[in-house]
Parts: C-alpha cells; sequence; structure tokens
C-alpha cells in the first residue's frame, strides 16, 4: 500500500464509476440503490445488511429480527438487502469504490472478509468479540494478529457429501470413503434418471470451493506458505482429471450448476450424492420429504493415498469500514444479532444450514428442541465433525498465513474456469493449470 | 453603428446563453465522463481501494496483447451478428404477417410487444427453466419427440450457450424491429402492390422488388441502433451463462465488468472499455461508407 | 389487341351490398371507352375486375371471347395506369418502364431497345436515369403511361389517371392520350368522374351510378339522348335544368306544362300521354332570353369569356341558361324567356326514365 499513491482528493470514487458507466457498465446499478443517509434525517441513522440467505423463511426471521431491534432502538433504521453468494464480492467491490458499502454484511464466504481486511477495509470487532461467548475456533478463524476484523455468521459445512442410503443399499454399497469407492459408486448410481452425482462445475463461488477441496486433497496447494503460487502441481492435475472423469455422472446442465442447482439436484432426487451443507435437510423436510430417511451426512471422498481435507467451516459476518458507516450502530445490531434469543432464531431460519457460533446458544435446550435437529442429530454430528477438521480459504492450513488476496482469486474464477477448461474445452490438466497458475500469480501481483 | 453592434453583441450574447444549457449538458453527460473514462485506462487501479499509479499506455498493451481480448471480440461479434440477424429476420417476417389482415391483429400486435416489455431478470428466469437440463420443456419437447435421446446441456457447453443466447436475444428484441417495420409497412401504398401484381411480379417478386427497397431505410436505422444495442449487451448474457462456459460466451462488456470487479483492475477495464468504444465507432464509419456508397449506386 | 365482353358482373364486398350489379359491356378492339360517374358507382371496381385486383362475385369477363375470371393480373395481358401513377419510387424511369419486360425475362438488349422507343414516343428520354421523386407530375404521368405501353398489351386499363394534375397539363395530357390512342390503336378503358374527359376523348362512355350501368352509348348520344334522368343530370356543363310538369292538352295539342312555362311537346313522342306527370328537362342552350315569352329575373350572371352563364328565376324557379358575353343582361332585369321544344327532355317523374 505504501507504494502506490491513494486516490487525491478530486478523485473520488463516484467518479471513477461515473467513468467508467461510458464503457456501459451494469454494475452502477448496485451503487444508485443505496440508502442515503442523509435523507432519513440527522436523529435517525441507517445500518444496511447485505445477506446471502435468502430463503422465504430465514427472510421472515431476520425481518422479525430486524422490527424487534427496531422497536428496542428507535433511533436505528435496518435496511435488510438480499445479495446472491455468486455476485456479493463484485458487488461489494462496488460499492466499496463508491464509499458505500453496506454496515454489515452476512454470510458471506470467508474469502470475502479475508479480501476486504487485506484491503483495510473493514473495522475491527475485537470490542464485540470480548461481549458475546463465541466458540474459540470460529473467533480464530477470522482473527490476525490480535485483529478479530470479522465473525462467523455460522458454522456451514458446505462441503458435506449427502448420500441417499437406499439408492446404494440398491447396489449393495456402502457410503464411499475414498475416491476409487465414490467413483465406483456414482458409476452404479447413474442409471433410471439419476445421476451419480452433481457437482458445480459452473463458472461460479462453488466451482472453486470444490476445486479448492479436491485439489488440496489430492495433495496439492494454491499459494504455498512462504506466498508463492504453486497452482500448477501434480495434485491439482489429479484433481482436475478426477472432475473431469467423473463429469459424466452429473447432470447435463452441471456445467452451469452453482448452490442452487447443485442442491436442487439433490433435494429432487436427481443426484444419488449431493454436496451441500445442512440446508440439505431443510429443504428436503419442506420439498421433498419422503427423501427424509433416506439420506445421509458423511465426510466427503478423499483419495485413498490422499489428504483429509475439507473446506469451509464458516459463513462470515463483518461490519465494513467507510466514511459513511454507521460504525456504532452496526455494532449494536451486531450484539442484538448474536444475543441468545435472536441468534436462536436466526440458525433455526437454516437449521442444519447455520451452526450455532455461540456457545450458550448451541448448548442451550431451546436451540436444540427443532425437529430436524432432534430427527437427524446423527448428521449434525457429522458436520460438526467436518468442521472441525475443515479449514477456512483464506488460512487453508495450519502452516499458512492469512491469504486475503484468496477473495480476489475466488471472485475471479479462476479456478472454475480452469476446472471449465479441461471438462468443457478439453484442454488437458497441465495446460489448464498453466493457465490458471499465471492467472493467480497476475491477481497475487497486482 | 454603434447602435448595431451593440444589438450584435446583445444578440451573440443571448445566442451563447440560450446555448449554454445543451452545452454544459453536452459536457456533463457525455464529455466528462468520457474524459474520466480516458483518464482511468491511464492508470492501474484497485477497484476496491482505489489505490492508483499512472501507467500510461501499459492498459492498453497489455489488454491488446492478450488472447482475451479478442477472443472476446469475436465472442461480441458472433453474439451481435447472429442476434441482429434472427431479430431483423424474425422481425420482418412477423411485421409481414402482423401486416396482413387478420382478424387477430390488433390482438396479436399486443402480444408481440411481450417479450420486449418483459423485464429482463424475468426473461432470464424463465429461459433458465426451459433450458434446463433436468426440469425444462425444451429437452422434454425434444426428447419426447424422439429427437435426442438425453437432455441436452444447453448453456453449459458450446456451441448450445452461445446458440441458446443468440436465440434468446432474437426473441427478446425482434418486437422493436416489428414494431418499426409494420410502421413503415404501412405506409407503402397498395397500389404499388397492385402495378407490380399487373406488371407480372409474383409474391416473391413483389417483397424483394417494392417491400424490401422501401423498407431499406427503417431497416438501416434498426440495424445501426440494434447493433449498437446488442453489441453492449450486458445482463442477458450476464445472468445467462456468466459468460461461460468457460469464456466461450464473455462478450467484450462481461469482459470489462469483469477486469473493474472480480479482478479489481479499474484501470484496465476502463482502457478495454475505450477499446470497445473505438471498435464500435469503427464499424459505424464502415457502416456508414458503406451505406452512402449503396446510397449512390 | 382485345375485344371485352362483360355479362353479368357482380361484386359485393359486404353481403348484400353491392358496389357493381349485373353488368353487361361489350368494349370493341381498339375502342377508347369511358366509364363515367361519380365516386362510388362502381366504376373502379368494374375496373379493378377487368385488371384482375378483384375477385367478381358473379358474372364473367371475356376478353377475345375467352373467360379470364381465374387470371392473374399479369396472365391477363393488360396494363394499367393508376391514379397517383404507382412509379416504384428506388427504381429510375428507365428501371420503371422495364420493370414489366424484366419480370417477364426479356432480355436487356431487348428491354433498352424498348425503352428507348418508348421515351422516345413519350418524350421523356432525358429523363430516363432519374428517380421517379425528381419528376413533375406530368413527367411521372408519361412513365406511367410508358410502364403501361412498353408491354404492348392487349388491354390498357386506366384509373384516373389525370386527376392529380393541374387544370392546364390535365387538358395538354387529354390531347395527348388522344393522340396516343390514335397511334397505338389499343383497347383502353378508361375510369373517370370528370365528364369533360369522358366527352372529349372517348369513342364511347358507360356511365354508372349506384353500382348499376346507366347507360352506354358515343359522347353524342348520352349528351343528346340520354337515357335517363341521371344521365342527363350528369352529362353536360352547365346542367341540366329540371322543372316537374304535367302534360296536358293547350288547344288541342299537348303541352308540357309547369307553373307559368309551357313547352309543346312535338308530334310522335309517345310517351306522352295526357295528365302524366314528368320531370322536364332543358338544357342551358334550349332555354333562350327574349323579349316577351315567359316572364322572368336575371339573377346571377356568370361571363366565362366566350359566353356568358345566366342564371333566371320563373316564379321562385331557377333556371340557367347560356347567352353571348357581350349581351348587357343586369342582375334585376325582367326578360321573358323561350323555350326550344326539339331539345325537350322528358323523364319519367317517379323512375327517371327518359320518355320517348
Amino acid at each position: 500500500m505504501a507504494e502506490t499513491k491513494q486516490a487525491g482528493p478530486g478523485w473520488s470514487r463516484r467518479k471513477v464509476l461515473k467513468g467508467l458507466g461510458v464503457g456501459g457498465l451494469a454494475a452502477g446499478a448496485t451503487i444508485g440503490s443505496s440508502v442515503n443517509n442523509f435523507a432519513i434525517g440527522q436523529s435517525q441513522r441507517t445500518v444496511r445488511i447485505w445477506t446471502t440467505q435468502s430463503a422465504p423463511d430465514q427472510v421472515k426471521i431476520y425481518r422479525d429480527m430486524i422490527s424487534e431491534f427496531e422497536a428496542k432502538n428507535p433511533r436505528i433504521k435496518i435496511a435488510l438487502e438480499l445479495v446472491s453468494n455468486d455476485d456479493i464480492y463484485p458487488k461489494l467491490a462496488a460499492a466499496h469504490a463508491a464509499g458505500q458499502p453496506p454496515e454489515i454484511c452476512s454470510n458471506t464466504n470467508t474469502a470475502v472478509p479475508g479480501a476486504l481486511y487485506g484491503n483495510k477495509l473493514l473495522e475491527p470487532l475485537n470490542d464485540v468479540a470480548k461481549e458475546i461467548d463465541f466458540t474459540p475456533e470460529s473467533l480464530a478463524a477470522f482473527n490476525d494478529g490480535g485483529e478479530q476484523f470479522a465473525f462467523g455468521a455460522a458454522l456451514t459445512v458446505i462441503t458435506t457429501m449427502w448420500v441417499r442410503t437406499d439408492l446404494l443399499a440398491a447396489e449393495g454399497l456402502s457410503v464411499p470413503k475414498h475416491w476409487d469407492e465414490y467413483t465406483a459408486a456414482i458409476k452404479a448410481m447413474t442409471k433410471n434418471g439419476v445421476y451419480g452425482t452433481a457437482l458445480p462445475y459452473g463458472k461460479g463461488a462453488f466451482a472453486n470451493r470444490i476445486m479448492d477441496m479436491f485439489i488440496r486433497q489430492a495433495g496439492g496447494d494454491i499459494v504455498a506458505p512462504d506466498m508463492s503460487v504453486v497452482f500448477d502441481n501434480p495434485g491439482t492435475h489429479r484433481a482436475l482429471e478426477f472432475l473431469k472423469e467423473i463429469r459424466p455422472y452429473s447432470p447435463p446442465g452441471a456445467n452451469n450448476y452453482s448452490f442452487g442447482e447443485t442442491l436442487n439436484a439433490f433435494v429432487t432426487g436427481a443426484s444419488a450424492i449431493g454436496i451441500y451443507s445442512g440446508r440439505t435437510l431443510v429443504n428436503i423436510w419442506a420439498q421433498n420429504p419422503g427423501l427424509k430417511d433416506k439420506v445421509k451426512a458423511a465426510f466427503y471422498a478423499y483419495p485413498r493415498d490422499g489428504q483429509r481435507y475439507w473446506c469451509s467451516g464458516y459463513d462470515a459476518y463483518f461490519i465494513n469500514k467507510g466514511s459513511r458507516v454507521n460504525v456504532d450502530e452496526a455494532k449494536e445490531f451486531t450484539r442484538f444479532h448474536y444475543s441468545p434469543g435472536p441468534y436462536t432464531k436466526f440458525v433455526h431460519g437454516a437449521v442444519g444450514h447455520n451452526l450455532p457460533v455461540v456457545k450458550s446458544v448451541a448448548a442451550s435446550p431451546i436451540y436444540q428442541d427443532h425437529p430436524i435437529l432432534k430427527a437427524h442429530q446423527a448428521d449434525i454430528d457429522t458436520m460438526m465433525a467436518i468442521a472441525s477438521e475443515a479449514h477456512i480459504n483464506i488460512k487453508p492450513t495450519a502452516r499458512h498465513p492469512f491469504i486475503y488476496k484468496m477473495g480476489d482469486i475466488y471472485g475471479s474464477n479462476v479456478m472454475a474456469e480452469v476446472l471449465q477448461r479441461v471438462v468443457v474445452n478439453g484442454e488437458t490438466p497441465k495446460a489448464a493449470a498453466a493457465w490458471g497458475q499465471d492467472r493467480i500469480a497476475q491477481i497475487m501481483k497486482g | 453603428m454603434k447602435v448595431a453592434t451593440d444589438l450584435e453583441s446583445r444578440d451573440r450574447r443571448l445566442g451563447i446563453l440560450l446555448l449554454l444549457p445543451a452545452v454544459v449538458l453536452f459536457a456533463l453527460l457525455i464529455l466528462y465522463p468520457f474524459g474520466n473514462s480516458l483518464w482511468l485506462s491511464f492508470n492501474r487501479i484497485n477497484t476496491m481501494t482505489l489505490a492508483s499509479s499512472f501507467t500510461g499506455l501499459s492498459n492498453y498493451r497489455e489488454v491488446l496483447s492478450s488472447p482475451e481480448f479478442w477472443q472476446s471480440l469475436v465472442t461480441t461479434m458472433v453474439w451481435t451478428v447472429g442476434s441482429l440477424v434472427l431479430q431483423v429476420g424474425l422481425g420482418v417476417a412477423v411485421a409481414l404477417m402482423l401486416h396482413q389482415n387478420l382478424w387477430f391483429r390488433s390482438l396479436a400486435r399486443g402480444l408481440i410487444l411481450f417479450p420486449y416489455l418483459l423485464p429482463m431478470v424475468v426473461a432470464v428466469l424463465v429461459w433458465k427453466w426451459l433450458f434446463n437440463d433436468l426440469y425444462g420443456v425444451i429437452n422434454h419437447l425434444l426428447m419426447s419427440a424422439g429427437i435426442i435421446a438425453m437432455p441436452v446441456d444447453w448453456l453449459g457447453s458450446m456451441p448450445n450457450a452461445m446458440i441458446a443466447i443468440i436465440l434468446i436475444g432474437g426473441w427478446k428484441y425482434f418486437p422493436f424491429v416489428v414494431l418499426a417495420v409494420l410502421a413503415r409497412l404501412q405506409t407503402i401504398p397498395e397500389q404499388l402492390y397492385e402495378a407490380a401484381r399487373v406488371d407480372g411480379a409474383s409474391a416473391f417478386a413483389r417483397f424483394f422488388d417494392i417491400t424490401l427497397p422501401q423498407l431499406r431505410n427503417v431497416l438501416a436505422i434498426i440495424v445501426l441502433l440494434r447493433a449498437i444495442w446488442d453489441f453492449k449487451e450486458f445482463d442477458l448474457i450476464y445472468m445467462m451463462t456468466g459468460g461461460g462456459p468457460v469464456s466461450s460466451t464473455e462478450t467484450l462488456p462481461l469482459l470489462v465488468y469483469k477486469q473493474a470487479f472480480p479482478l479489481m483492475q479499474m484501470g484496465k477495464a476502463a482502457a478495454t472499455a475505450m477499446l470497445m468504444m473505438a471498435v464500435m465507432s469503427l464499424f459505424m464509419v464502415v457502416y456508414f461508407r458503406a451505406r452512402r456508397r449503396f446510397e449512390d449506386a | 389487341m382485345a375485344s371485352i365482353t362483360v355479362s353479368g358482373l357482380g361484386k359485393e364486398y359486404v353481403r348484400g351490398t353491392s358496389a357493381v350489379a349485373d353488368l353487361n359491356l361489350e368494349v370493341a378492339e381498339g375502342e377508347f371507352l369511358t366509364l363515367l360517374g361519380p365516386s362510388g358507382c362502381g366504376k373502379s371496381t368494374t375496373l379493378r375486375m377487368l385488371a384482375g385486383l378483384e375477385t367478381p362475385t358473379s358474372g364473367e369477363i371475356r376478353f377475345n371471347g375467352r373467360v379470364v375470371n381465374d387470371l392473374t393480373p399479369a396472365e391477363r395481358n393488360i396494363a394499367m395506369v393508376f391514379q397517383n401513377y404507382a412509379l416504384y419510387p428506388h427504381m429510375s424511369v428507365r428501371e420503371n418502364i422495364e420493370y414489366p419486360l424484366k419480370k417477364r425475362g426479356v432480355d436487356r438488349a431487348e428491354r433498352r431497345r424498348r425503352s428507348a422507343a418508348v421515351a422516345q414516343l413519350l418524350q421523356i428520354e432525358p429523363l430516363l436515369d432519374r428517380k421517379p421523386r425528381n419528376l413533375s407530375g406530368g413527367q411521372q404521368q408519361r412513365v406511367a403511361l410508358g410502364r403501361a405501353l412498353i408491354r404492348e398489351p392487349e388491354v390498357f386499363l386506366l384509373d384516373e389517371p389525370l386527376s392529380n394534375l393541374d387544370a392546364k397539363l390535365r387538358s395538354y395530357m387529354r390531347a395527348e392520350l388522344i393522340e396516343l390512342h390514335r397511334r397505338v390503336r389499343a383497347t383502353m378503358v378508361y375510369v373517370t368522374h370528370d365528364q369533360l374527359e369522358a366527352m372529349t376523348m372517348s369513342d364511347r362512355i358507360a356511365i354508372f351510378d349506384g353500382g348499376r350501368l346507366q347507360q352506354v352509348g358515343t359522347p353524342d348520344e348520352v349528351y343528346n339522348h340520354p337515357a335517363n334522368r341521371t344521365v342527363a343530370a350528369f352529362i353536360g356543363t352547365p346542367a341540366m335544368n329540371f322543372l316537374d310538369g304535367e302534360i296536358a292538352p293547350e288547344g288541342g295539342a299537348p303541352v308540357v306544362r309547369s307553373g307559368s312555362i309551357a313547352i309543346p311537346i312535338e308530334a310522335g313522342r309517345t310517351g306522352a300521354s295526357l295528365g302524366r306527370r314528368v320531370a322536364i328537362g332543358l338544357r342551358a342552350e334550349a332555354i333562350r332570353i327574349t323579349e316577351g315569352g315567359v316572364p322572368a329575373r336575371i339573377e346571377i350572371v356568370e361571363p366565362t369569356g366566350h359566353e356568358a352563364i345566366v342564371t333566371v328565376s320563373v316564379d321562385g324557379r331557377r333556371l340557367v341558361t347560356r347567352t353571348a358575353p357581350d349581351s348587357g343582361f343586369r342582375v334585376g332585369d325582367s326578360v321573358g324567356l323561350g323555350f326550344d321544344a326539339r331539345r325537350l327532355h322528358l323523364f319519367d317523374a317517379a323512375t327517371g326514365d327518359t320518355l320517348g
């Protein structure tokens, strides 16, 4: 940061965006929608929240929480905005460029606060952290040398492997632990309109995640602990080879799949093995209850000679830095959000998907008294077990430092594009990995 | 004489005053953003922090030497020409159909506008659903008709993805062509067709000898406008394919977006946008030249 | 060249409403026949049926004895000149003229030869490379004629071709058309609402009203021997005067009487039975202003140069007559009227049919 000069006084963020408008950019829409604080009056202040959690039940719970908060704090107005997981990073970038970021972002990929923190665009939350009994793991995940730049919104084990026990049993198979068993299982189960699996091959956030996981399971790495780019390595090649080999056992449209499509394929019964968080359970209960007793959570298969590696852990919650950000009000809402009553409702909104990061809530009988949690205790336990071993992408292993640029790497979809180059374009894993290596190196440099 | 000069200078001052709003608007709405964009393109800028440093022409050098830009340009041309041909073909055909004295003409004219008025987000959602691999009507119909055995991956493979967005582009924008062409058709005197019938022109010949030449001017405008709009189309493609698979449908506007936001290279994005504008201007010049030559002939 | 026979021809656009009803008509080879009548009389519809642009709902059209009802306009080998000329705006004059040949597959050299000949005939050679929008009305008219002529068609159909021209040009083009007809000797069917055009150009005139043919005859016949009151009223300028009257005996000989007017009826007029109610038709030239006679008052004097049209009133009814331009009548003068019994027209008061 020292070698580049900061934008001068005549060089406002708005100006920059307006200038780019000549090229016909669409991103400006986000900026236009921002709420102007001054319009509301001096006594009242607005806190904008962007969340990726847009299921109707969750939105309703959020709105109830907001009403309750606003009743207690008439001075503060909360504006909730729904943003898709695939879009939130570019939209936040645009919002920061315009100098109008939302106060709070909730349930983003961990890479997002990583990238923002790397650019010094997040408020430290150490004071709030002290007041809430967060699990130590969830605090550690977003603590850089003492600075608490984000919280876990919830524990969300997105790379949980979901299997159809009935279909496995029909083939006389058990839950696959390793890639070879997994491949055999999905081959066997691809029939009668059902696909063995449904992996997100689309050029989006989910494909980045599975690439990240498969590469590391195969012994590869992306950015080494010494911060050198090592994407083009045998582990990456092997992961690509594997993903290409099993492509026929995902639905034909999987090249466009991201979160929603992947989840739907499993919930509707179109795929026998799914990959998603505990939301799988919520959706099955709501949309396809016939599958309730036929699904099971498991550790995602990994190579017999490879690494036990699973991604994720946490969805992030953070407060943006900015001259117009109402930090105190945002923190006030944050305290409220994580207090036992509201936070229990919040995690109940997508039970099993959002696992609590507040110790007292996790242990409370009120939280545990939920039909889905009771019926699927074993699956919840499995997810907790995965989480205890899983890593967040900005700190891929204990040996790695925080890699803030991971947000840019994820945001640029380089890994998803490498995957598509191999699967769609038929490039060799080596060629595609070399291209990816080059792109990631550029991102790390820029 | 002095009076005259006074009047003259007062007139001149009034003239300038009257021109001022237009000049100010022009400067504000066109010159300023353009100049700003141009300036951006000479800098290396992180989108998120706006940390910047002047780098001269290096953004242009990088963009022009990257195969990505050229591939994107080709993709943009394929998309623009493809959807334009479809829009104009479909638009003229439907306009000719609606020009006939059909009893449901006024109803049909209302309905035909539907795709054009539908918000893009809604249109994309509908089409995504139609093209869906597992539950989509298109695959279902093709399979039940026995044309395909397995579901086709419409949006995740090539050339299907390009075909799909061209089809949707054609569908979304052909009503514009219908409206413009229909309006023109209604002003072509019926006597011209009668004269041609008497002169021995077949229905085919009447279309090519009378209708088409009469439509030439309106088609020229349509092609010009739609070409500009299609060249800059963003939301349709972004929402349908996101530029994928890989970057097969990544047109220049999507490339600019990608550079500006996920990649945070605002300067490079500005440079690409400027180049995009240059390409467009070049095509406009060629177009007008060709048209003038055609007119003179 | 072709003869045309039309028998029992009818056209209904809307069921029950005839645009043309039960039309029977013969056009001789090389004849110039004019279809004349007010707008909406069925003359244009008839022409368009001859052209093949409209399908008859009943009856037959024959060219040279051959039924052409089911032939397309092109197959009938006709040429048509439209009111607005219908020149192809994007084609040059030459291309316009050559278009019918081109569509018939005539080769380029032949087309050039024939378009040059036609251009020479119509004196439009200098215009050949211009576009129609750069031509005057008269020039466009000639180009439209050229496009019709080049085909050497069996029949020329002309739909009010002069009505868009100014008065001076119109009379000039009338003469041109007559000359043209004389030279090409083609069968021509000409539609107009202008009786002057009809009278000056036609071999015969067919007069239409209300979708029905009223009379076919030479200009002299339709002027001097109109078949009915409608024809009599339509033909002639100024229009014929009409008075209600009754056949009455006077001094042993029958007269037709209308108020103070009594005109003797010439011997041999069989339709004039005593007591019959009639319409009296008097052309302007059948009324003379004299000394004595029926008392009248001058109401309007309209000098036209070579004569004066004078409107007089006889017990409240107006009559139009013509006099020499220098006769010196003034509005308000009391005069007497005389009537030319030989030029007396009598029509049935109820049906309007001419009484013999």
